[in-house]
């Protein structure tokens, strides 16, 4: 297999073989990316004020449609402008309120890639 | 423009993202992390931090090279610093001062009384504000003088600050004054031996090493931090160096500059603290405090320390003289030099001329000419002398029409007059008021019409005012030179006076004790004394004339029996025939705003 995109792991893990630096690739490397940028707050990076969602301070507000609307137009527009190797199908957020939370889960595909990919993370306020 | 050869990377960029894109230049050249051009990948962001790093890295080392030049240094404590490398040290602040008479008063007044020096009185501005004036060395008033003297008073207050000389700390010679508000022409400085051997000796100034031996006892001031300074000893081979144990008393007056000028007001203080003395201040109608300046900026160090450096102590161009005197009189607001050979009316070989102004008064006290005098002699080649001489002053009288659409502007018609006279001061201070400074009628034209878009036109007529306060009852002749050709419409003088209008005029004076009266010229170069109620009534005749091509004036002496009450001024006035006002190398141009009269016109035009 090809390798189309390569980036190193969130977690710095190693290469169980070669000891070196773990690679993620392709689809891991653009899923990553991806929960980069949704966990990403704004101005949380340096000089770019505008990558990244304001999902952590949703997390504080009422769970209701108004703010899983919002949820899913940050998601979008972060998507949309910072990971153009994405083709955004459904952005589907939905609240847990006895938990606190929410569960995201994106539906995307990859140009090079025709599966369509899903990604899901759980939201869950800290405090 | 970035390298991009294979394995350059380029990191003198200070721009983040310049920076930035660098660094992925550099990765693209590397085949195993792709992901570097993809904002959410993780190698992006260990690009950031990378390229924040190398950001901050930069911008300190560049600063680092920025401070370490005095081109380029922005912190003042950089550029004190890079000054005294070249043996500059910044001028401080100034005190204003005044010159009061003092008598005593009382049954029982001791033959002789001594004000000490620090000794205080009260000075009140305009504004209400209180300020105190301190006396710089002793005075002496005895009864063969009816206990009265003139005695100058400095604006501040006496500060002593006492240093222990100990070898021991390494820093033996070096002592940092507490208060940034000196001013550094009142630094004394003495010495006493040890706290058991208690002999004084008074220590002198030195501004370098020139003349300095092993056995000088001298200090040396240099700038230290911001604004402060040290007081620095010799090393026992330049300067003798002082002994563990030696005591350092360091006096100097702590002064608000500028703050102190401008005042009328003078009292004693409630406690003088002369028992059973009364004290009581005169001053003359126009005493005003004056000579206070603010410390020197740190563009004026960046432009004077090389100058400085180049004068290497000496006075031998004219351009040393004014270096030198700006750096160690810092209360003088411009200062000119120039040689004998330029002196007019008459040429004076052998002589260096000095001049300066100082702030808010117009004249040299005699008390700093002597200190120029003293500061001068001792650097200048022999055979020469130095004389000091008093700026040539002029006041320019400007009258400005305006013209403006009202339908360009919210504002009203005295807004704009304001705006415009402020303009017009802005335009004295960054422009006028130096040696040698013209007065040029379009730049300040152009200013004016930046004030505000409405306004369409700006059209000036200019006179020159030269000012006098004149000794009532005694005989003074005057004699200046304008140096503008005058306002002079005829092309013959046999034809003038058939519409005569005075070009020359002076201000109105009491020339004997009822009649009053002002100087005017016939047009024909004479200048008569006239009646004011009158001016086709001669009192005096030829008692000047006046040279309407070069400008030059002579009036004979004459007696001035006394000033209306709503002036002690004698102003003599000349109309121009442009705009445009030239200034010698001697002269001083100065617009107050006494003098400025604009009028505002509104015209409604389409465009």
């Amino acid at each position: 297999m090809n390798t189309t995109y390569a980036d190193f792991s969130t977690a710095f893990l190693q290469n169980p073989l070669s000891g070196d630096l773990g690679l993620v690739v392709n689809e891991n490397a653009v899923r990553a990316s991806l929960k980069n940028l949704i966990l990403t707050n704004r101005y949380e990076r340096l000089l770019d004020p505008y990558i990244g969602t304001d999902l952590q301070a949703l997390l504080f507000e009422t769970p209701d449609s108004g703010v899983t609307k919002l949820m899913q137009e940050y998601i979008k527009t972060v998507v949309r402008n910072y990971e153009p190797r994405v083709n955004l199908i459904d952005v589907i957020c939905t609240p847990y309120p006895q938990q606190n939370g929410f569960t995201v889960v994106v539906k995307y595909s990859i140009s090079q890639f025709p599966a369509v990919q899903t990604l899901s993370i759980p939201l869950q306020r800290a405090r | 423009m970035s390298n991009t050869s294979p394995g350059f990377l380029t990191t003198t960029e200070l721009d983040f993202q310049n920076l930035k894109q660098s660094l992925k230049l550099f990765m693209s050249q590397q085949p195993l992390f792709k992901d570097w051009q993809w904002e959410g990948s993780n190698i992006s962001v260990m690009l950031d931090v990378l390229t924040y790093n190398t950001t901050m890295k930069a911008l300190y080392l560049n600063l680092v090279g920025s401070e370490m030049f005095l081109d380029s240094a922005q912190l003042r404590e950089s550029i004190v610093s890079r000054a005294k490398e070249l043996n500059y040290s910044p001028s401080s602040r100034s005190s204003a001062f005044v010159n009061l008479g003092v008598q005593l008063g009382g049954n029982d007044i001791p033959g002789v009384v001594v004000l000490p020096t620090g000794f205080a009185i009260s000075a009140t501005g305009a504004n209400g504000s209180s300020l105190t004036f301190i006396t710089d060395s002793p005075v002496l008033l005895t009864s063969e003088n009816n206990w009265t003297a003139n005695v100058d008073f400095y604006e501040g207050r006496l500060i002593t600050e006492t240093f222990v000389s100990n070898t021991s700390s390494g820093n033996s010679s070096l002592f940092n004054l507490q208060s940034a508000n000196v001013d550094t022409t009142s630094i004394y400085v003495s010495v006493q031996n040890s706290v058991s051997d208690t002999t004084t000796v008074s220590w002198n100034y030195s501004a370098g090493f020139s003349g300095v031996t092993a056995n000088s006892k001298v200090w040396f001031l240099q700038g230290y931090k911001d604004n402060y300074y040290q007081v620095v000893f010799g090393n026992g081979k330049i300067g003798t160096s002082l002994a563990p144990g030696n005591i350092i008393t360091v006096n100097y007056r702590e002064t608000s500059g500028v703050g102190g000028n401008g005042i009328k007001s003078f009292s004693p203080m409630s406690n003088t603290g002369l028992t059973g003395v009364t004290l009581s201040l005169t001053a003359g109608a126009n005493t005003i405090t004056a000579g206070g300046s603010e410390r020197e900026t740190s563009e004026s160090i960046k432009f004077s320390a090389p100058r400085y450096y180049q004068t290497q102590g000496k006075a031998i161009t004219a351009s040393d003289y004014k270096e030198l005197i700006e750096d160690h009189f810092p209360q003088f607001q411009t200062v000119a030099s120039y040689g004998g050979e330029d002196a007019t009316p008459q040429k004076q070989y052998g002589t260096v001329l000095v001049s300066g102004k100082i702030a808010g008064i117009d004249f040299i006290p005699n008390n700093l000419a002597d200190a120029l005098i003293d500061f001068l002699q001792p650097i200048i080649p022999l055979g020469l002398t130095v004389k000091v001489v008093q700026p040539d002053v002029y006041n320019v009288n400007l009258k400005c029409i305006v013209s403006y659409n009202p339908l360009k502007t919210t504002l009203t018609e005295s807004e704009i007059e304001a705006a415009v006279i402020n303009c017009i001061l802005q335009y004295d201070s960054a422009t006028l008021e130096l040696f040698g400074a013209s007065f040029w009628g379009t730049p300040l034209g152009t200013q004016i019409k930046a004030v505000d878009p409405s306004i369409i036109s700006v059209n000036f007529s200019t006179s020159i005012v030269k000012e006098y306060i004149p000794s009532i009852g005694v005989s003074s002749g005057y004699s200046f030179n304008y140096n503008n050709a005058l306002y002079y419409p005829f092309t013959s003088l046999t034809l003038y006076p058939l519409t005569f209008q005075p070009v020359f005029l002076s201000s109105i004076f009491y020339y004997s004790t009822t009649v009053q009266a002002m100087i005017q010229d016939n047009g024909l170069g004479v200048l008569n004394i006239v009646s004011a109620s009158n001016n086709s009534v001669t009192l005096k005749a030829a008692v000047g004339s006046i040279d309407y091509s070069s400008g030059a004036v002579s009036i004979s002496p004459f007696i001035i029996s006394g000033m209306p009450s709503a002036s002690n001024t004698l102003s003599f006035t000349v109309q121009l025939p442009s705009s445009d006002i030239n200034a010698a190398s001697s002269q001083i141009l100065s617009i107050e705003p006494k003098n400025i009269s604009v009028d505002v016109v509104a015209k409604n035009v389409n465009s």
